[in-house]
């Protein structure tokens, strides 16, 4: 513990001050000035030899251990806490003292324990289908301020470039391309580029609060620590290196774009390892560093779901699970004024209704489908670098229906590529209903239509059977199977096509449940997705800080 | 020519003269003009081609098709043979018999398809204004039932009584339109609800430059320059057919309908 000089008190770093304060005395005093103490209890698990002759690289700290998940969290003092923040268990937690590797920086706390209930409560206003337990008010108090782990690069670039470009124009009757070579000498720098070094911090979390700003990095001292809990990097520094690497040569063609000799001709992207060549991009220092982290769990049954808040910016992520009563109410509520709103022009006949539901059990089933990729890969961890580097992928699992691991991206990228593929999804949607309209004006017949969807939902239900049978029993949900019953029904129904209303409607409510167990399985596997599996750690680690 | 011969020419210019009577008549008595309008101008037509209807089911239908008239000429036309071929048939046969005789006026058809078994209605005109593709098929969708029933004269005269009440701007009940709408919404609202919800729970990751933000950057280019190492022309004309101007809009004719098997 840090005595106070004047009463011997414990002090406490203040976040509001930004100094060491004494909550008895009131005293005080510089972090960087304020050293550690020892009490009767830390000395007795001392070597007395050791003591006095601390490695400067190195500060003595308590480990506390979850007994359930093995999570580890570092604190400088020994007080006994009582839950543990990665699986959310109520439980005393064993300690032991430590000499943990000194980071190079920290961000102090900036962001106080109110304005981080502040923040989380008002993305909870706005979380309207999260359940009730999330949004009540008790669970803010749960919120623990952590220090979070991250390694700091410092990418340089200098040196001569050389880049293919392109320009393309019309002179008269003639197409010209020309193509170019860019150079020049590249002088850049980018210090600070950060990626979290904790396993059990999952990447989205940590992608979710970035970013922080370096600039208010200070030299580490464990004075900092005072009062709050802190995690222990247990992820190689180069499991980053290539992404931050990629983020520089990024932002460094960006640069080039803008450069004025170089702004009217397009330039040929090389791809990252050519990308770092041609940009003379290195690596030059590595640092260690403590981000700060407002973090809250929540536990329901075997699953787990995380509140984050970024202690620098106080930028808020969570895990929001949905409550299904809510949905089916709002469902309901919300069917209301489209039925009136239909009413207003809208006339269709039964087997038109067949039709619409036939399209839209398709097209839950392709979401249903996408969503238990989704699930294989969470329960893999396989977009979550860290923690597949510390303990790679499951062996209980067959991993080979689920993708490969995804190389970390920024949300550029994803953006782009979640662009390209509504981009595609427009255009295979135009020229699909070109088709059918061109073959409806032949023969218009609601069962072409039925047999054209019916052929297409045989693809989501062999991706979702192949799938299906290699996720833990507990995650299997057939929606995609309903959707495909609901497509069946009404293909059948329209093949026969009856004169009888009543059996177009018989088979539009037979679809519809279908497609409602569908949507509830929808909604389970996204509740699966917007939590997170038990940690299954084998280290981490203060005190409650108020 | 000797006497026979005489007689057979006269035997058969009898038989022909005998024939063009019969069909004649017969024409006549397929599509009648049963009331023509004295404010309007409008007429009502019957033409039981199929002889679905007793004569004094014909005599009923035609009181009950002359409200109609104050806003368009309404044929009921039944058929037995249709000489169109698909799923558009009926409507086929609706639209030409309508138009060949009224041209674009303000006219409804109610047809009667045996051949396709399925009932039709097609409108033009300031008819089709009021009788518009979605009424015709809630009103076929009305009354389909008794026409499966056998009960055509039932069938016709719910039909042309809705149409009536329709074309007087009376309303008539949209069973099929409500159920069908209910089921849609349903189903749209729990899609869009999950769109909601992906959407609001999504957390927003940031992009480069927002990451760049963060950290200490600099980034200069010194002497840049741009060298050409190559260049290719291609020889590509520039399309020689123009584009033709628009054409005047002209007054467009406006027909369509609806129907149901039965």
């Amino acid at each position: 513990m840090f005595e106070c000089p004047s009463c011997g008190g414990e002090l406490r770093f203040d976040i509001e001050t930004q100094g060491m304060l004494c909550p008895f005395c009131n005293s005080a005093y510089d972090p960087k000035t304020v050293e550690k103490g020892y009490d009767a209890e830390e000395q007795e698990g001392m070597d007395p030899e050791m003591m006095g002759m601390q490695d400067p690289d190195t500060f003595d700290a308590t480990i506390f251990t979850c007994p359930q998940c093995g999570g580890e969290i570092l604190s400088m003092d020994n007080e006994a806490t009582s839950f543990c923040s990665f699986c959310g268990a109520s439980t005393i937690l064993s300690s032991r003292l430590s000499h943990e590797k000194k980071p190079d920086y920290i961000i102090p706390f900036q962001v106080t324990k109110e304005e981080c209930k502040n923040a989380y409560s008002k993305l909870m206003k706005g979380a309207f289908f999260a359940p009730k337990e999330l949004r009540e008010g008790g669970t803010v108090d749960k919120f623990r301020a952590i220090y979070m782990p991250y390694w700091v690069y410092d990418m340089r670039q200098n040196g001569n470039i050389h880049l293919q470009a392109s320009k393309s124009y019309r002179s008269g009757n003639y197409r010209i391309t020309e193509d170019y070579l860019l150079s020049g000498d590249v002088d850049a720098y980018y210090k600070g580029i950060s990626f979290d070094a904790s396993s059990s911090f999952a990447d989205n979390i940590s992608e979710c609060i970035a970013p922080y700003d370096v600039k208010g990095m200070s030299q580490f001292y464990p004075a900092y620590l005072a009062g709050f809990y802190a995690d222990t990097a247990d992820v190689e520094e180069g499991l980053y290196r290539a992404d931050a690497e990629d983020l520089a040569n990024k932002a460094t063609i960006d640069q080039i774009k803008e450069e004025p000799a170089f702004k009217d001709k397009t330039l040929k992207m090389p791809n990252d390892e050519m990308a770092s060549r041609l940009l003379c991009t290195s690596c030059k220092k590595v640092d260690r560093a403590m981000f700060p982290v407002w973090f809250l769990s929540y536990r329901k049954g075997d699953r787990v779901a995380y509140a984050t808040v970024n202690g620098q910016t106080g930028k808020v992520a969570s895990d929001l699970p949905v409550d299904v009563k809510k949905y089916l109410l709002v469902s309901l509520a919300l069917s209301l004024p489209l039925f009136l709103l239909l009413n207003l022009f809208l006339t269709i006949t039964p087997s038109f209704v067949m039709l619409i539901t036939s399209i839209i059990a398709l097209i839950t089933m392709f979401i249903h489908v996408a969503e238990l990729k989704e699930i294989g890969r969470t329960e893999l961890q396989l977009d979550n670098k860290g923690y597949l580097a510390k303990t790679g992928i499951r062996k209980d699992m067959d991993a080979s229906a689920f993708g490969k691991p995804k190389k970390k991206q920024t949300a550029k990228k994803s953006t782009k590529a979640l662009g390209t593929k509504i981009l595609g999804l427009y255009v295979v949607s135009i020229l699909g209903i070109s088709f059918l309209s061109a073959i409806g004006n032949v023969m218009m017949h609601t069962g072409l239509y039925m047999l054209i969807i019916f052929a297409v939902s045989i693809f989501p239900l062999v991706r979702g059977l192949g799938m299906y049978s290699k996720l833990p029993k507990g995650y299997r949900k057939p929606g995609f199977m309903w959707g495909f019953v609901a497509v069946l029904i009404a293909t059948m129904v329209a093949i026969i096509n009856p004169v009888a209303d009543w059996i177009y409607y018989a088979g539009a409510v037979l679809s519809l449940a279908a497609v409602l167990c569908t949507m509830l399985s929808i909604i389970t596997a996204y509740n699966i997705l917007s939590t997170r599996p038990l940690p299954q750690l084998n280290k981490r680690g203060g005190e409650e800080h108020e | 020519m000797n006497k026979s011969m005489k007689k057979m020419s006269l035997w058969l210019t009898g038989c022909v003269l005998g024939l063009l009577f019969f069909f004649g008549s017969t024409q006549k008595c397929l599509a009648e003009t049963v009331y023509v309008n004295p404010d309007t101008g409008y007429e009502a037509v019957i033409e039981d081609g199929a002889g679905l209807l007793t004569t004094e089911e014909l005599d009923k239908l035609a009181i009950e098709m002359k409200e109609a008239t104050a806003y368009g000429n309404l044929m009921f036309v039944s058929i037995d043979y249709n000489p169109n071929y698909g799923e558009d048939a009926s409507y086929e046969y609706a639209a030409d018999t309508l138009e060949e005789r009224y041209g674009y006026e303000s006219s409804t058809i109610f047809l009667i398809d045996m051949d396709e078994r399925m009932i039709y209605i097609y409108s033009i005109g300031a008819n089709y204004k009021t009788i518009s593709k979605a009424r015709a098929n809630t009103i076929t969708d009305n009354v389909y039932r008794y026409a499966s029933d056998a009960e055509y004269y039932l069938c016709a005269s719910k039909a042309i009584e809705q149409i009536t009440t329709v074309l007087s701007g009376g309303r008539i009940a949209q069973p099929m339109k409500y159920i069908s709408n209910a089921f849609l919404a349903l189903i749209l609202a729990l899609l869009i609800n999950f769109i909601v919800v992906r959407v609001i729970s999504k957390a927003k990751k940031p992009g480069r430059d927002e990451l760049l933000e963060g950290v200490f950057a600099k980034c200069t280019i010194n002497h840049p320059k741009a060298t050409m190492t190559n260049q290719t022309r291609v020889y590509d004309p520039p399309s020689s057919s123009g584009g033709g101007g628009g054409g005047g809009g002209g007054g467009g004719h406006s027909g369509g309908g609806g129907g149901h098997s039965f």
